[in-house]
């Protein structure tokens, strides 16, 4: 249960493309985007918990990617999230804005976990927009990785017969 | 009976296969590639062979390796399931070399069936209708052209040695037809390696309807009804039933005895399925022969009572049909859904990942076959199919409504499924009145594309937003002095 020390945070939840508020009260109360809601949480076993908020009990779990993402399971959705105090959350946002603001390069990333079978261009080829730049194969289906934009790859990180995660650094377009 | 079979296969279908085995008294082999060692099939045979790497070309589709296998270990015969060497004329003539029983049909009757227009033109002789078209390949745009202005526009251009939706075109005039034609024809030799193609007529908003038919090596056929496979996307079956809500009983004489009909014209034994598209006139044409037990066997199996599997092995040893064709009935009412490991909300990307927590549905007319369980790699390797939840009940709505429960209590945790999407489709109207073909699910994301993944779940993403919090302010307390070990930034933030 949460220590005494950690109520009174603002944290940022982020899942998709939605982003809440959530405030912990005390061990009971919490404000989400400022509505105020009960709960009980009960630890089951490791990372397993049963959640009741107001008069409904959920089931919730913990689960780490292989790739390191947090997701949450919970009734049998689930939701990768993203939770910042508030504090780094403007952190974040302050390096994101200056990040941006240098570079012109664009970092293309596995959509899907799978297995490259073909390599269409190599370092330092020119690419023109929607072009294909390798097929990744996961599970019987072929899936075109294809170029966002016009210009020149950078980096290739990849080789054909290399198995990736979803979300690896595939290639990087200038 | 058979001393020992080799199941040539993974996932669900070698666990249902060893099942049959064990309640027949026969031993059972499995063997397993390097990424399937945490499935359940490998633990549950009698014995477990490593076969070779996880690419199915080093395991379940390396011939030479599991033929030897199967001699060294001294397996009688060789169940192939479906998939992999399920279809293979020369796995088959090469198993039965061996002096090993193919638990299957003939090599032949495979081969007969394997070409669509050698297919074709098998079935239009033995009173099968088949879809209006060419019989034969056609060899130049002229000839198609002709073809297919007897028959109408629209046409399919088709692949002969197609199949899964690939190497199909649609045609609407004469002025589209030639560059259809190359087009098709260019996809065909990359897909199949052959460039052969024929035309169909385009049936109109078609169901997709087949009949489970089983012969014996006696000359004895049997069909146990049919099954109603409509609801698909991308070709890929999701949802399937039986009986069909849309065959009556006129109908369901008519096609039955078609399919009796197609089995006995390629000499067929083993249990097979004949695939149909219907009109809306309720007109029925043949579209292939899957010779091989069929993914979605257990609704016939439900509705029947007969165990197709353990018949299988008993017609490759050598005996009659255990049931005569008046001893079945229909009784009651199947449906089975498909548990992909794919994420609906995402373009049903492929998820992949290890299975952490794993929990079935039970209770009366509830049925899972599985290959998996907490603990197994669901791996990039294979097709994404987790498992098979199959209902029964009395009636259709009642059959719906249970389904609709146990998909609720069906738990699966660590890889993304297709459970919610199952759901949503089960409480369309369209599906429960059962107004549907085989657009229903192009047609679903058309006039619903924002609402599918969007509904009323306020309450439960607020739960997951709470709970993500309490786990940071939970974590960031308790884990505090230890070590987390992870170079991901992820991890690092949730742990403080």
């Amino acid at each position: 249960m949460p220590g005494g020390n950690n109520y009174m945070i603002d944290y940022i939840v982020t899942s998709e493309d939605k982003s809440k508020e959530i405030k912990l009260l005390d061990e009971d109360f919490v404000l989400i985007d400022g509505k105020k809601k009960k709960y009980n949480l009960i630890e089951l076993k490791h990372n397993n918990y049963l959640l009741k908020i107001d008069n409904k009990i959920y089931q919730a779990s913990l689960l780490f990617n292989l790739n390191g993402a947090v997701d949450i399971f919970i009734n049998q959705k689930t939701y990768k999230v993203n939770v910042l105090t508030s504090l780094q959350d403007k952190a974040l946002k302050l390096i994101q804005q200056s990040e941006l603001n240098q570079s012109s390069s664009t970092k293309i990333t596995s959509p899907m976990p799978g297995l490259v079978i073909k390599i269409n261009k190599s370092l330092g080829d020119k690419v023109k927009k929607g072009e294909t730049v390798l097929v990744l194969e996961a599970m019987k289906m072929e899936n075109e990785i294809k170029a966002p934009i016009d210009g020149q790859i950078t980096e290739l990180k990849i080789k054909s017969g290399l198995a990736v995660e979803k979300n690896t650094l595939l290639f990087v377009i200038e | 009976m058979f001393k020992k079979i080799l199941i040539a296969n993974r996932g669900e279908i070698a666990v249902r296969i060893i099942k049959a085995c064990k309640e027949l008294g026969i031993n059972t082999a499995a063997i397993y590639s390097d990424a399937d060692i945490t499935s359940l099939h490998p633990r549950l045979a009698d014995e477990a062979y490593n076969i070779g790497g996880s690419v199915s070309i080093e395991s379940y589709l390396n011939k030479e390796k599991i033929i030897k296998l199967a001699k060294k270990i001294g397996a009688d015969a060789i169940h192939p399931g479906y998939g992999f060497f399920s279809e293979n004329p020369k796995f088959i003539t090469d198993v039965e070399k061996s002096g090993i029983t193919f638990i299957g049909p003939s090599a032949k009757s495979v081969s007969m069936m394997g070409s669509k227009t050698s297919a074709r033109a098998l079935m239009s002789k033995n009173n099968v209708p088949v879809v209006p078209g060419s019989l034969e390949e056609i060899k130049n745009v002229n000839e198609g052209i002709s073809v297919a202005e007897k028959v109408g526009y629209p046409i399919l251009l088709k692949a002969s040695a197609g199949g899964g939706g690939k190497g199909m075109r649609r045609v609407n005039s004469s002025e589209e037809f030639k560059s259809a034609f190359e087009s098709t024809k260019r996809e065909a030799l990359k897909a199949f390696a052959n460039d052969d193609i024929y035309i169909e007529k385009f049936i109109e908003n078609p169901k997709h309807i087949e009949v489970q038919v089983i012969a014996d090596k006696h000359g004895n056929f049997r069909h146990l009804f049919e099954r109603e496979c409509s609801i698909q996307r991308r070709h890929q079956k999701i949802i399937e039933e039986s009986p069909s809500f849309f065959v009556d009983e006129k109908l369901r004489k008519k096609i039955t005895d078609a399919a009796v009909n197609a089995a006995k014209s390629c000499k067929y034994y083993n249990a097979g399925t004949i695939e149909f598209l219907v009109d809306s006139n309720k007109q029925f044409y043949f579209l292939e022969m899957n010779t091989r037990v069929q993914v979605e066997h257990p609704v016939t199996e439900l509705i029947s009572g007969i165990d197709i599997v353990r018949e299988q092995i008993s017609i490759a040893y050598g005996n009659k049909i255990s049931f005569a064709q008046s001893d079945v009935r229909l009784n009651g009412y199947a449906l089975e859904c498909r548990i992909y490991a794919e994420d609906p909300a995402n373009n049903f990307m492929p998820s992949t990942g290890k299975i952490i927590d794993y929990k079935e549905p039970n209770g009366s007319g509830v049925r899972v076959d599985t290959g998996f369980t907490s603990g197994s790699e669901i791996s990039i390797f294979y097709d994404p199919m987790i498992a098979k939840l199959i209902c029964w009940d009395r009636d259709r709505l009642s059959v719906i409504n249970r389904m609709k429960l146990a998909l609720t209590e069906y738990q699966i945790s660590g890889v993304i499924t297709n459970i919610s999407f199952l759901r949503f489709i089960l409480e369309n109207d369209d599906f429960t009145k059962g107004h549907y073909d085989i657009h229903f699910i192009d047609n679903l994301f058309k006039d619903n594309s924002n609402k599918i993944f969007d509904k009323s779940e306020d309450d439960l993403e607020t739960a997951a937003f709470i709970f993500s919090a309490l786990m940071k302010s939970t974590k960031s307390n308790v884990t505090k002095s230890k070590t987390v070990l992870s170079s991901n930034a992820w991890r690092e933030q949730l742990y403080d």
